[in-house]
């Protein structure tokens, strides 16, 4: 049993070394076709990065924004890959002008989105162990000023435990139910209602990036992160 | 009256005109090429009349007539301006009688007594030429009869000369293309040199009216003429060959009219023919420089030498400064480069200019290459220029060869200035712009795949990680409030019984004060004060100094004065232990003193 993964490995390291050697030669489609079938396997922030490089030579920056996100997700410090998807967000048509209100939101989201799940949860329960450290010392110094000092402190801990036990919880909620997506049609419009007859409200582009609100049947509720919300056609988007 | 003003004036005249023709001189002319059996004219010519020549040995030239003596004398009046001239030619006929180069030494001759001494000649004796009809004297036209006159390779050709076929790299290669004709050739119209690849071509400038000369070759007396001729410095190494050059000739030809009027006994008439020539090529053996290349060789080939010179060695801060360095010698001079002085740190230093003097010739190009290093310096200090180097590849000793510029000592003051007024700055430091922006290439290292992971949040772990510190923390927290509590229990009844201890301690004091023990109540005090403070402050008896209690008593807000009286006791009773003589009444205030203190300090910690 053993034996068969390592195998199983060494044929999947194989199979990802002659995608490399595709993409080096500039056949693009058939990398990423390769990598897509490896990444069926599991996951890999690498694998996600090579796959999303493959889609932006290749011209698909929907499939490119979809994977550097993906591959963001697995590893936030992924230096690489946050600057390719800085240069593919420059090919992005739509340009969502945040306004000063949303901007907190924008900020806060993408904060969340710095560090996984886990290590948000890591975080917080360092936190917590500080914050009772600090607290044991308020409780027993004689010193007045250490006790000023070590409360406040415990205080602010608390509150850091707090925020990043939520922000994992949140960073949790996102990835299991995939919130974000990402716009794979060239352009597709937004409708006010689930419904066809609704009327158009604007148009997205290729490889923008959504959160999705709620689904009904076929239809998905899209916020922007200027705060405008639409209804668009399951197939226009691909959850991240 | 008026007359004879005029006859003296042109009398004047005449005289300062002769006068001016004084400088005699005196010259042999002869041919510089002459035919075996063939006579010749030397001529001795004097502008003055002149007396007793003396004719030199001839040695290999049979005298045939001579010497035969001209004069001839002319006398102008130009606008009243007198010339005379006299001259007078001796006139020798020559037969050379053996092949070869030979040297004619001057003659002498006497003009007013003085003696005057000719130029001496060299006259090249060539062998008979076999077609040739005799002729006349001297070789004034050797392309005459029928024979030579025949429009043949063998007649009129080019030949190349090449002065080495076997040279090193950028060793100078000298190529002459020379006519040898028989015929008369009137002009060229067209000269097609090959571009010599591979070389570096200097050309070498021929005079505009070249002279034919004469030389025996395979028998026949050609005249020739060298048409072009190029300094070459290959380039790289191998065979390199030099292509056919190709050239167009108009020839003079007379022609042999078959009716022939009474005119062409007179007039001889000549038509233009044309004729293309082809001069060989050659093939050149170039040889890579020997290894062991110095350092600071950059290509120099030939022999060189070096020299500098500095504008001054003491000098001022932003004062500037030459350093001139003189290279002269002969080689591939063109090819030179500027030796390369490091001049010092905070020097400002210009690109040197260079001054390019060379001549070329058949042995190569020669000549100066001055070079002039122009620096500043900023500030002021003593400072080293080491010296410049240039090495070159010696062709005679065929080894490399290091000339080295002496190094120069600066002492450099201060500028009128001062430091901070530098010039500039020339540094030119630029920006890395990006050119284009372009994703990152993929990760080719390993890749492992792994599951999706599952969250901590909300998993019985997570939790767990909050809970066991909590409780751990519950744990300890009563834990050290209970031992909190009871330390504060024994130290509360201690500070309760506090009084009552010293209260008990003071009454035994009074005994010994009324008994007189001086000793046992001094000391019975200071053990009532001491377990007071003790029990009262909380401090352990081990911790129990003057100082502590001093801290203790601040930080629990006793006033100082209080504090003061304690350390007072305290104080009073160590010294009284070795002091004796102290009297009842001490004794007594003491004893009051201390019941007072304590009294203060037990209203002090009722009231809180």
């Amino acid at each position: 049993m053993f034996g068969q993964t390592v195998a199983q490995e060494k044929k999947s390291a194989d199979k990802v070394a002659l995608a490399n050697q595709m993409y080096k030669q500039g056949q693009f489609t058939d990398a990423a076709r390769i990598y897509e079938e490896e990444l069926k396997k599991g996951v890999s922030a690498e694998l996600y990065y090579n796959l999303a490089n493959s889609y932006y030579k290749a011209n698909e920056i929907g499939h490119a924004i979809l994977n550097y996100e993906r591959a963001l997700r697995i590893d936030p410090g992924f230096d690489d890959a946050s600057y390719n998807l800085q240069i593919a967000e420059s090919k992005i048509v739509d340009n969502v002008n945040t306004s000063p209100t949303f901007f907190v939101r924008k900020w806060t989201n993408s904060l969340i989105k710095s560090y996984t799940s886990n290590q948000w949860a890591v975080i917080s329960v360092v936190c917590f162990i500080l914050m009772l450290a600090l607290f044991f010392l308020f409780a027993f110094s004689r010193i007045r000023t250490r006790r000023k000092y070590s409360f406040f402190a415990s205080v602010l801990f608390g509150i850091l435990c707090v925020v990043a036990l939520s922000f994992s919880g949140i960073r949790k909620d996102q990835i299991k139910n995939h919130h974000e997506a990402v716009i794979m049609m060239g352009a597709v419009a937004v409708k006010s209602s689930p419904d066809q007859s609704g009327t158009d409200l604007f148009q997205l582009h290729e490889g923008t990036l959504v959160k999705v609100k709620s689904v009904l049947g076929n239809w998905t509720e899209i916020t922007l992160e200027n705060g405008a919300v639409g209804w668009v056609e399951e197939t226009a988007i691909e959850r991240i | 009256m008026k007359r004879i003003l005029i006859f003296f004036t042109s009398v004047l005249l005449t005289l300062t005109a002769l006068s001016a023709q004084d400088k005699v001189s005196f010259t042999a002319s002869a041919p510089a090429t002459v035919y075996m059996d063939t006579p010749f004219q030397l001529v001795y010519s004097v502008n003055a009349s002149a007396k007793d020549l003396r004719a030199p040995d001839f040695q290999f030239f049979e005298i045939l007539a001579g010497p035969f003596e001209s004069h001839s004398s002319s006398y102008q009046n130009i606008n009243g301006k007198a010339t005379s001239s006299v001259n007078v030619s001796y006139t020798f006929t020559l037969l050379p009688n053996k092949v070869g180069t030979f040297k004619i030494p001057g003659a002498a001759i006497e003009v007013d007594d003085e003696k005057y001494v000719s130029n001496a000649m060299t006259i090249k004796v060539l062998p008979a030429d076999k077609t040739q009809s005799q002729g006349q004297g001297g070789a004034g036209s050797p392309a005459t009869g029928a024979e030579t006159q025949r429009i043949s390779n063998d007649n009129i050709f080019i030949r190349t000369s090449v002065s080495k076929t076997n040279v090193y790299e950028q060793e100078a290669i000298l190529v002459t293309y020379k006519l040898y004709t028989l015929l008369d050739v009137a002009q060229f119209t067209e000269m097609k040199f090959p571009d010599f690849n591979g070389f570096l071509k200097q050309e070498i400038a021929q005079p505009k009216n070249a002279q034919l000369s004469y030389e025996n070759y395979n028998g026949k007396n050609f005249g020739t003429v060298v048409l072009y001729q190029v300094l070459l410095f290959p380039q790289r190494t191998g065979e390199i060959n030099i292509d056919k050059a190709n050239f167009t000739a108009i020839l003079r030809i007379q022609n042999k009219a078959q009716v022939r009027s009474i005119f062409d006994d007179f007039f001889d008439s000549y038509s233009n023919v044309q004729k293309s020539l082809t001069a060989p090529g050659a093939r050149i053996t170039v040889n890579a420089l020997p290894a062991g290349k110095p350092a600071s060789f950059t290509g120099a080939v030939g022999n060189f030498s070096l020299s500098s010179s500095i504008s001054k060695t003491n000098l001022k801060a932003n004062d500037a400064g030459i350093i001139k360095v003189v290279i002269s010698g002969t080689g591939n001079m063109k090819l030179l480069q500027n030796p390369e002085i490091k001049f010092p740190e905070g020097f400002e230093v210009y690109d040197p200019k260079a001054d390019n003097k060379f001549s070329t010739n058949a042995n190569g190009v020669s000549g100066t290459k001055t070079i002039e290093y122009m620096f500043i310096p900023q500030h002021a200090g003593v400072f080293n220029i080491p010296s410049a180097e240039l090495s070159y590849f010696d062709l005679n000793d065929r080894t490399y060869k290091t000339l080295r510029t002496p190094a120069y000592r600066l002492n450099v003051a201060k500028g009128v200035g001062g430091e901070n007024t530098i010039v500039g700055n020339y540094t030119n430091k630029e920006d890395v712009t990006q050119m284009a922006k372009d994703i990152r290439y993929i990760h080719t290292g390993k890749i492992k795949l792994h599951a999706e992971e599952t969250p901590l949040f909300g998993s019985m772990l997570f939790w767990m990680m909050f809970l066991i510190p909590l409780l751990v923390a519950g744990i300890l927290f009563i834990y050290f409030r209970k031992q909190i509590r009871e330390n504060a229990d024994i130290s509360l009844m201690k500070t309760k019984k506090a009084n009552k201890v010293a209260q008990k301690r003071l009454k035994l004091a009074q005994k010994f004060l009324t008994e007189g023990k001086k000793s046992q109540f001094y000391e019975e005090v200071m053990k009532a004060v001491w377990t007071y403070l003790s029990d009262k402050l909380s401090i352990p008896v081990a911790a129990l100094n003057k100082e502590n209690i001093a801290a203790e008593m601040t930080e629990r807000g006793i006033d100082n004065e209080l504090t003061n009286q304690f350390t007072n006791i305290l104080n009073t009773c160590e010294y009284a232990s070795y002091a004796p003589n102290s009297g009842q009444q001490e004794m007594g205030n003491l004893y009051e003193e201390t019941i007072e203190a304590i009294g203060k300090v037990e209203e002090y910690f009722k009231k809180k």
